[in-house]
Formats: structure tokens, sequence, C-alpha cells
């Protein structure tokens, strides 16, 4: 999808400087408390219709936005806002009504399903909840859901243990779209399937995307799966986002040094690409202990001086495409795959 | 039965002529509360010195229980009811129990999925690496944690000094999996078998481990399975891949051959579907419905509910393999044709 060519992309979602910091134990007996920022002054714009995909490592805070997104955390600072409100501040009755129009479909179905409700009954829970409809007629809508996520009938009276983990995370994706949600987050929602299962599921939340007009957040460790589905890429290091840039130029034209070294380090199924492989050394830091200046430069294969000490700007260097890193320019094209080989 | 007892005939490579180990017409059954299941049925495996086999498959494929069945490590409730294991001359189904855990931890290694899981908290990195080099080598403590150390440092764990005495909890998910690797690695075993090492590590983190395990293979011209349901790390890793799909193998071929020219339509299907973050595809090719599990499998083609191309002969009876040129073969009677 084309931003620029629309006029003004309606903004469903605008997360400003949005910081989360988390309180550690102790370092001695009487010694102050370690204190790690989650999140670390996160901000981005989510259009209504795309889909954003949330991309990074275990611990660099993507899942932390995504709560943060839905309210069911707070921000130490910053702002979150729904369509101009501020949604920290919307009392308890407007609350309700918002939420209704934002779910959350996880990675794991299973433990997301009610073990002793049937199918049926946990697909028509939410309209009870949010009141939607006439009573009598939700049985019907919870059918046309089940259609909708290509499940048959006759399972409305299983249980959740009965169905395959495919068929429970459409239970899963039912049960959140029946409400008409506008923005749905995805937390590793297709991580825990099989491959050929996964596919399934992927291109069922790309058609009912398209049917209904949602707005998806998805948050995943897997380039392969973001690239598929993401209108736009987000990639997270050490609770800042480090780069954001539509999913092909992102992927293609990567500019940040940690974004290049994620791509080159997915194995792609390819025998014949196993040549092109660059890895990069160490691992993330620890949250409680950041490293001064740019949070990548020990792992960095272009950090100088200036890395160390100084933080980088996140500034936008072309359409549509944002980084923090000193040295984006002379990582362009001119310099494919200048990241660090190890051996 | 119409089994696939024969191995690969005349293979090109002169060390793949006497394979390490050779795993013939294995079948594993578990013997559950609503009768007995049949998970593994008649498998056929072979690696060689020197070689990585890919062992790749979805969930509940069976290949981690044929590896387990292999080295004697099923749970209570399974069962070896017929096949052999050939390891180095020896089947390694009749040997005693004595003598298996004498080869276990030694000659044959195994690595797991989750290191923090594998490893005992309350006993210090360094300790738990030289249990095995006390077992089997009978080292002093001294010359043990000498070992140790290198162990460490072969790994590519920094500081092994220091990190010898470390506890499990002080060590993150990557440096856990390299401890996993010096233990497994302590006997210079001649198999080392990786179930799914690297699913629980971050990509960045991955790549490293499997360039540590390929070349740890080189240096001590090992043998490796690879475990892993992640086609991705297959293509990476493997010289030979064996596909499975419910308890049996359907395709085996070297690993560029089986990408380039997949002859199953399990195989093929499975390739299509990936998503890729070297291309973009407008729409995943999807197979349809699910893997049967154990309780549902049939004595016909498992995967015929699934196919696009099978016709009536494909329900009666089990597809025996066809031998595609001298490297590889597949269990199907309507192999994906090569144009």
């Amino acid at each position: 999808m084309n931003k620029a060519a629309n006029n003004e992309p309606e903004i469903l979602m605008q997360v400003r400087d949005v910081v989360r910091r988390f309180i550690g134990p102790r370092t001695s007996f009487f010694g102050p408390r370690k204190i790690a920022h989650a999140i670390n002054g996160v901000s981005f714009d989510l259009y209504a219709g795309e889909t954003l995909g949330l991309v990074g490592e275990s611990g660099c805070g993507k899942s932390t936005t995504g709560q943060l997104i839905l309210n069911l955390m707070e921000p130490t600072s910053g702002s979150v806002t729904y369509l101009g409100q501020e949604i920290t501040k919307v009392n308890k009755t407007e609350w309700r009504r918002l939420r209704s129009e934002m779910q959350l479909v996880f990675q794991n179905p299973l433990g997301a399903l009610n073990p002793r409700l049937t199918i049926g009954a946990q697909i028509r829970e939410p309209l009870d909840i949010h009141e939607i409809g006439d009573p009598g007629d939700r049985d019907k809508k919870v059918l046309d859901m089940l259609e909708a996520v290509s499940l048959p009938a006759h399972l409305l009276e299983r249980y959740p243990h009965q169905l395959s983990g495919g068929q429970q995370q459409r239970v899963v994706i039912a049960r959140a779209l029946i409400i008409s949600p506008k923005l749905v987050v995805c937390d590793e929602s297709v991580s825990a399937l099989d491959v050929s299962v996964q596919a399934q599921v992927v291109n069922l939340l790309v058609d009912l995307q398209k049917k209904l007009g949602l707005t998806y957040l998805f948050i995943t460790h897997d380039l392969s799966v973001v690239r598929h589905i993401s209108t736009r890429i987000a990639v997270m290091y050490l609770g800042r986002i480090v780069e954001l840039a539509d999913s092909d130029t992102l992927l293609e034209n990567p500019r940040h040094p940690y974004t290049k070294a994620l791509i080159s380090a997915v194995p792609v199924p390819d025998p014949r690409a196993r040549a092109s492989r660059a890895t990069i050394t160490g691992e993330p830091p620890n949250p409680f202990n950041p490293p001064s200046g740019c949070s990548f430069h020990a792992r960095c294969p272009h950090a100088d001086s200036k890395c160390n000490t100084d933080l980088p700007e996140f500034r936008t260097i072309g359409e549509n495409h944002s980084v923090s890193c000193h040295h984006a320019e002379r990582l362009s094209q001119s310099a494919p795959d200048a990241t660090s080989r190890s051996n | 039965m119409s089994g696939p007892a024969t191995p690969l005939a005349g293979k090109p490579d002169a060390a793949r002529e006497t394979p390490l180990l050779e795993v013939r017409d294995l079948s594993v059954v578990f013997d559950m509360p609503e009768g007995t299941v049949e998970v593994v049925d008649q498998v056929s495996l072979t690696v060689s010195a020197g070689r990585t086999l890919g062992l790749v498959g979805e969930s509940g494929s069976g290949k981690s229980v044929t590896c387990l069945a292999a080295l004697g490590l099923l749970a209570a409730r399974g069962r070896v009811t017929s096949g052999e294991v050939m390891f180095n001359g020896r089947d390694l189904l009749t040997i005693d129990e004595a003598e298996m855990s004498k080869l276990r931890g030694c000659e044959v290694a195994m690595v797991f999925q989750d290191p923090m899981v594998s490893l005992n908290p309350v006993r210090t990195i360094g300790w738990q690496i030289s249990e095995s080099l006390f077992l089997h080598q009978g080292l002093t403590r001294d010359k043990a944690k000498k070992r140790t150390i290198e162990l460490l440092d072969l790994v590519g764990i920094p500081n092994s000094k220091t990190r010898f005495g470390e506890y499990p909890h002080q060590f993150s998910g990557g440096m856990s999996q390299r401890a996993m690797i010096a233990m497994a690695i302590a006997c210079e075993p001649k198999l080392l078998i990786a179930d799914e090492p690297t699913t629980a590590l971050d990509v960045t983190i991955q790549a490293q481990i499997l360039e540590l395990l390929s070349e740890l293979k080189k240096e001590l011209n090992m043998a490796l399975i690879l475990i892993t349901h992640d086609l991705g790390v297959i293509a990476e890793a493997a010289d030979d891949v064996a596909v499975m799909y419910a308890g049996r193998v359907v395709e085996e071929a070297p690993v560029l051959e089986l990408f380039d020219t997949p002859l199953h339509h399990y195989t093929k299907g499975l390739l299509n579907s990936l998503p890729r973050v070297d291309r973009k595809v407008d729409r995943l090719s999807a197979i349809d419905g699910t893997a049967p599990p154990p309780q549902e499998f049939v004595s016909g083609c498992r995967f015929e509910a699934r196919c696009d191309h099978c016709d009536d002969s494909c329900s009666g009876k089990r597809p025996s393999f066809v031998d595609i040129g001298t490297t590889r073969r597949v269990a199907c009677l309507h192999p994906v044709v090569v144009t």
C-alpha cells in the first residue's frame, strides 16, 4: 500500500515517547533497586487498515508495547491516543466501549481458551459482555463467524482440547473478531503453529483484514511471516524502535546494522543461499544495565567513538523510512551486507 | 509388510559406504489408556561420520521419538516393536542397559531444545560438564577442570575460568545451549543428536549455534542428526534430509536436490507454504487440513487426505519406497513429476 498516494491516511493510534519502567531487585540489602526501561521512548503511528509488524528478539519490549497500546499496562510516561482520545485517561464506561474496538490474539490458543466452555459459548461470550445485538440473534452471529474462519459448524458443541492447534487459533480469532473490532493486536499469533497450518492462519488473517477492514499490530520474532503480512515494519532493540519503514524497503534496503544482522540471521529455505550468511557476535544487553550511547554499539561492526557516547536520534532518512543510527547514510545500498562475518 | 528395508544402494560418497548409524525398520508403539498407538512406523535412517542428517517434520511426526528410541530413552509407556539400530556394528536395541549407559554421553550424545530445563539448577556449569569426564573417562578433578575449561573455550563461552563456577541461572539462553553442547561433546562423541537445538533461541543466537555445530562437526569428524521443524535450519545446516510425516519417512534426499526438486507432495507443499524473508509472495499456498494424530494413522498413505494427486490406489496399502537415481527415494505412488 502506498501511504503517500492516499491524501492523508487516518491515524488510528498514536504512540508518543512512551516509556515503561520495571523495578528490579535491590543491588544489595540496603542498596537501591535496579531499574530497567522495558520501553524507552517509543513513538509510532498506526494507520487505519494497515498491518504494522513489530519485530525483535526476546526481551526487546515488543509484547510490552502491545500491552501498553491496549491499556493493559500503564506507561510510566508518554501518551497513547486512540482516535484522538488518550486511552489512559478515559473513564471506565467510555473505556469499556473503546475496548470492544480493540482485541488481542495471543500465541498459545489453548491457554487463551476456557477449557470448560464449549467453542460456541466462548465465541458468543464477547457479544454477551458488550451486549451487542439482540440475544436471540447472537447464535446466528456465532455461526457466521465460525464460517468466516473456515471452521465446520459441528465444532460448536466441542471443547477446546478436542480441537487441533490450528482450529483452536481460529476459534481465538473468531472470538476476537465477533464484536467487529477496529484494531487487533496479534502477539506471536502464528508462532506456535506447524508450518502448513501457519500458512492457513496467516492467509485467514489477511482475508479477514480485507473483508472487515481491520488494522493489525503484528508482534512476532519471525521476519519471514512479518514480511508476508505487514504493510510497514518496526524493528525494536532494547526498548527502542531502531528502524521503521515500508516492509519491502526495510527488508530490501535496511539502514540500521541491527536490522541487517537480523535479516541475514534468518535461515532461508534455500541451501544455495548458505554462503551469504552473515552473523553478529554477542547477545542483547541486559536491560538492567544498558550500555551507554547507542544500545547496539557493542555488537555493531560500524560503531565508532560517537556511538559509544551519543544516543542516535530516531530520524527520517527517506520516504516513510526512519532509523536511529549515526551511520545510516553509510549503510545505504552502496555498501550491501557490510555486517561483520565471523570467521 | 512392504517395509523399506533396504538402505540406499550405491551411494556415491566413500564416507557414506559404511554408515555410522543405521536405523532399519524401527517401529515404536505407546501404550495409551485407549489402547496401543503406533507413533513410529518402520523408519529407516542412515548417517555417516562427518555428515549431517536433517530430520524434518511437523509436531507429532515421530522425529524425536525415533531418536529417543534408538538410544533407549523412551518413556515407560513406549516400546520398540521391531527394527534394529546398528551403531558401529552393534545393535543398540539388543545391548543391555549397563552397556548402553557407557555408550550414551560418550560415543553418542544428545542436545535438547530447552537448555534451561536440561541443566541442573543447583550444580555449577563446570561441575555438570566435568561429570561426564569423571564418569566416562575417569579423569581426576584437576584434569577434568582443565578439560572443561578447554571445552568452554571451544564452544565460544567467554571468560571460561569464571564461567566454570557459575550456575545455570547466570547463563543466558544462548550461553546455556553452548554449555549443553560442551557437555555433549565432552567425550568427543562419534554421533551427536541435536533435537531442535535452536528452536528456543533468538535468530541471531540461532545463527551462532548452527555455525558452532557445523564447526564442531568438522573438527571432531562427528556424525550429526539435526532434528527440526524448520526447513530454513535444514537448508542451512544439513547434508542429507529425511522428511517425516505421521510416523513415517516419506522422502529422503541430499539437501540441494530436496529443495530443488521435492518429489513427495507433502515436501513440496511444505516448501510452498513457507513465508520467506528473501522474497515477497502474494499469498502463501497452505496445505489444507492438519496432520493426523497417531490414533488416526491409517495403513495406506497418510498424506492422502491432504493430497491433490491421490487416487483410489493410495488408500489401500502403504506406498513403498521408490529409488530415484542413486541418492534419493520417495514413498509416494504418484510422486511430483520433475520437468
